[in-house]
C-alpha cells in the first residue's frame, strides 16, 4: 500500500521552515508517516472492537458444548453439529424451532405486507391528495415514538388481553405494525414528493374524460413514479424486517 | 424529519362562511373526497387502537399517587435513577463525540476508508439479541472470551465483569456503544459531506488547515446537526431496554437496572404492572421537555448542513 493511497492530499504548509526545500520535504513525509501510522493503528482497533463479539457469536456456535466452557480463544474442533441439532430439533428447547420459524416467517410477511399498506395509502393521502390538515397525522404519527417501545409494551400487554389477542401472533403483528409504519410514512412523503404532481392532476384529467374515477389515476402515477419508489420501498421493507428482530423482546409473548 | 405542510390553494374566493363539512373537505371534490378518507381510516384506526388508547390506558394506571411513593422509596429504584443518569451522560456523549471524530476518519478518499467504513458499520446490522447475548457470555468471568483472550495474550488475569455495579454499567454502557456509533457516525458523515468543497477551498486560501478547519469550518456547520442528533440519541436512550436487559440482566443482584428495564421487572417479573407503568411515568419529566425542544428545533431551524 502506498502512503499516496492512504493519505489525503494534505497541503504543504505555508510556513516553510528556513533551510533547504529538501528539509521542507523530509519534514513534511515524516508528518504523513507518523499520520499514517496513526491511521493504520486507528484502524487496527476498530477492527478488534468490531470484530470481538462477532468473532465470539461464530465461536460458540461453532464449538462443543463443554469446549464452550474452556478457556480457549479459538474454536477446539470446530464443527458444524450445533447447526444440525438446531434443525433436526433435536434437543428439549428446541422441540418446536421450525414452528417458531414459520412464525417468525408469518409475523414478518405480514408486517411487511401491512406496513406497506398502510404506509402507502396514508402518505398518499397526506401527500398527494393533500388533505386538509394532512400534517396532523404525520405529526401524530411521528408522537408514536415520544414515548419509547420499552416504556409501551406494559400497557400493550394488558390492551391485548383486552382484544382478546394475548396468545396470538396479531398481537406482534399489530404492535411491530405501529411501531414501523410511522417511519414507513415519512420515508414514501419524502420519495413522493420527488414525483411531480402534475402527473396526479394530468391523470386525474384523463380519467375524468373516461370517467373511470380516481382509482385509474392513482394507477397511472403509481406506475409512473414505480421506478422513484423502487429505493423507498426496499428501505421500509429493511427498517420493518430491522425492527422486528429488535422489538420482539419489548413486546413480550406468551 | 419535515412536516408535511397542506397548501391552502383551495379556500373559496368570496369570503363566505363554510360549513364544517365544507371544511373538513378542502379543495377535493366528490368522490376524491371519499376515496381521501377511505385511504386515511387504516392508519387512523392503527392509531387509535395501538397508541391513543394503550398510552391512555398507562396514564390511567399510573395516575395513582400512593404508587409514587411506593417507587420512591424503593432503594432499587433509586439505584436505578443514578444508572440512568450516568448511562445518559456517558452514553450519548461519548457516542455522538466519537461518531463525530469518526466520521472526519472514514471521510477520507480512497478505497480503504470506504471498506472500513462498511466492517465499522457490521455491529449496527446485526440483530441485537444476538449480539448482546454474545457480548453477555464474552464478559463471563471464568470463560468468557475476554478473560480468556488477556489470559492466553498477555497473563493477565481479567476481573469478573459483570459482578461487580460499575464495572456492570461499564460494560453496558461499551456495549451501547459498539452497538451505535457505527448509525451516528454515518449520520454526521452525510452532514459532513453535504459540506461544499466551495467553504474548504476558501478556507484553505486563508490557511486554514488540519485542526483548525475542523474547529472553524466543520464543526460550526454541524454544530446544529451535533445538537439535533444529541437530543435524538438522549430520547432513544430512555427507552434502551435491550442493552442492559441482555448484557447485565439488570445486574448483580439488580444493581444496573434502568428506568425502562426496571419497570418491565416490575411489571412482568413481579406481575404488578401499575408498579411499572408508575417506574416508567418518574422518566417522562424528562422526556416530555425533550421532545418538545427537538420538535421546535426540526421546524425552526431547517437544519442546517
Amino acid at each position: 500500500m502506498s502512503t499516496r493511497t492512504l493519505v489525503a492530499a494534505e497541503p504543504v504548509p505555508v510556513a516553510a521552515p528556513s533551510g533547504s526545500a529538501g528539509g521542507m520535504r523530509r519534514a513534511a513525509r515524516r508528518r504523513r508517516h507518523a499520520s499514517n501510522t496513526a491511521l493504520v493503528l486507528l484502524y487496527a482497533v476498530l477492527l478488534v472492537w468490531t470484530f470481538t463479539p462477532i468473532y465470539n457469536m461464530v465461536m460458540i456456535a461453532l464449538e462443543h458444548e463443554g469446549d464452550v466452557y474452556g478457556s480457549s480463544i479459538v474454536p477446539v474442533q470446530p464443527s458444524l453439529d450445533s447447526f444440525w441439532v438446531v434443525f433436526t430439533q433435536g434437543y428439549w428447547y428446541l422441540e418446536h424451532f421450525w414452528d417458531q420459524f414459520g412464525n417468525s416467517a408469518f409475523i414478518a410477511g405480514m408486517v411487511t405486507f401491512l406496513v406497506l399498506l398502510i404506509a402507502s395509502l396514508t402518505s398518499f393521502t397526506v401527500g398527494r391528495m393533500r388533505i386538509r390538515n394532512g400534517w396532523l397525522l404525520t405529526n401524530a404519527a411521528l408522537l408514536t415514538y415520544v414515548i419509547p417501545a420499552s416504556f409501551l409494551a406494559i400497557p400493550f400487554y394488558l390492551i391485548m388481553n383486552h382484544y382478546g389477542l394475548a396468545n396470538n401472533p396479531w398481537s406482534v403483528i399489530a404492535a411491530l405494525v405501529t411501531f414501523a409504519t410511522p417511519y414507513a410514512i415519512f420515508i414514501f412523503q419524502e420519495y413522493g414528493r420527488s414525483i411531480p404532481i402534475e402527473l396526479d392532476e394530468s391523470s386525474a384529467h384523463l380519467s375524468a374524460a373516461d370517467g373511470a374515477g380516481i382509482g385509474r389515476g392513482r394507477h397511472l402515477c403509481a406506475a409512473a413514479g414505480l421506478e422513484r419508489i423502487s429505493v423507498p420501498v426496499p428501505i421500509a421493507v429493511g427498517q420493518a424486517e430491522h425492527d422486528r428482530a429488535s422489538c420482539t423482546s419489548a413486546v413480550p409473548e406468551q | 424529519m419535515t412536516v408535511a405542510t397542506v397548501l391552502d390553494v383551495g379556500s373559496s374566493a368570496p369570503r363566505r362562511r363554510q360549513s364544517f363539512w365544507r371544511y373538513c373537505r378542502g379543495n377535493l371534490k366528490g368522490s376524491e373526497f371519499t376515496w381521501a378518507l377511505a385511504f386515511s381510516v387504516p392508519y387512523i384506526a392503527v392509531l387509535l387502537a395501538f397508541v391513543a388508547y394503550p398510552v391512555s390506558y398507562g396514564l390511567w394506571m399510573g395516575s395513582d399517587p400512593a404508587l409514587y411513593s411506593d417507587v420512591f422509596s424503593d432503594v432499587i429504584y433509586q439505584d436505578t435513577v443514578v444508572n440512568t443518569l450516568i448511562f445518559l451522560a456517558l452514553g450519548v456523549n461519548l457516542k455522538l463525540f466519537l461518531a463525530l471524530l469518526l466520521s472526519g476518519v472514514f471521510m477520507r478518499p480512497g478505497w480503504v476508508s470506504k471498506v472500513m467504513l462498511m466492517l465499522f458499520v457490521l455491529p449496527w446490522a446485526v440483530p441485537q439479541l444476538p449480539a448482546f447475548i454474545s457480548l453477555h457470555w464474552m464478559l463471563n468471568g471464568e470463560w468468557g472470551l475476554l478473560n480468556n483472550a488477556l489470559w492466553i495474550l498477555g497473563g493477565i488475569e481479567g476481573p469478573s465483569w459483570l459482578n461487580e455495579r460499575w464495572s456492570a454499567l461499564g460494560c453496558a454502557i461499551a456495549a451501547h456503544l459498539w452497538k451505535w456509533t457505527p448509525f451516528w457516525t454515518v449520520i454526521l458523515l452525510a452532514g459532513r459531506m453535504s459540506i461544499p468543497q466551495d467553504i474548504y477551498d476558501a478556507a484553505k486560501v486563508d490557511g486554514a488547515t488540519g485542526l483548525t478547519r475542523f474547529l472553524f469550518v466543520t464543526f460550526p456547520l454541524l454544530a446544529n446537526l451535533y445538537l439535533v442528533l444529541t437530543l435524538l440519541a438522549t430520547i432513544f436512550l430512555l427507552g434502551d431496554f435491550n442493552t442492559v436487559f441482555f448484557v447485565t440482566g439488570g445486574g448483580p443482584n439488580n444493581e444496573t437496572h434502568l428506568l425502562a428495564t426496571l419497570g418491565i421487572r416490575n411489571a412482568f417479573d413481579l406481575a404488578r404492572p401499575d408498579l411499572g407503568v408508575a417506574v416508567v411515568m418518574t422518566a417522562l419529566p424528562v422526556l416530555i421537555p425533550l421532545v418538545i425542544i427537538l420538535m421546535r428545533k426540526l421546524k425552526t431551524a431547517e437544519v442546517q448542513l
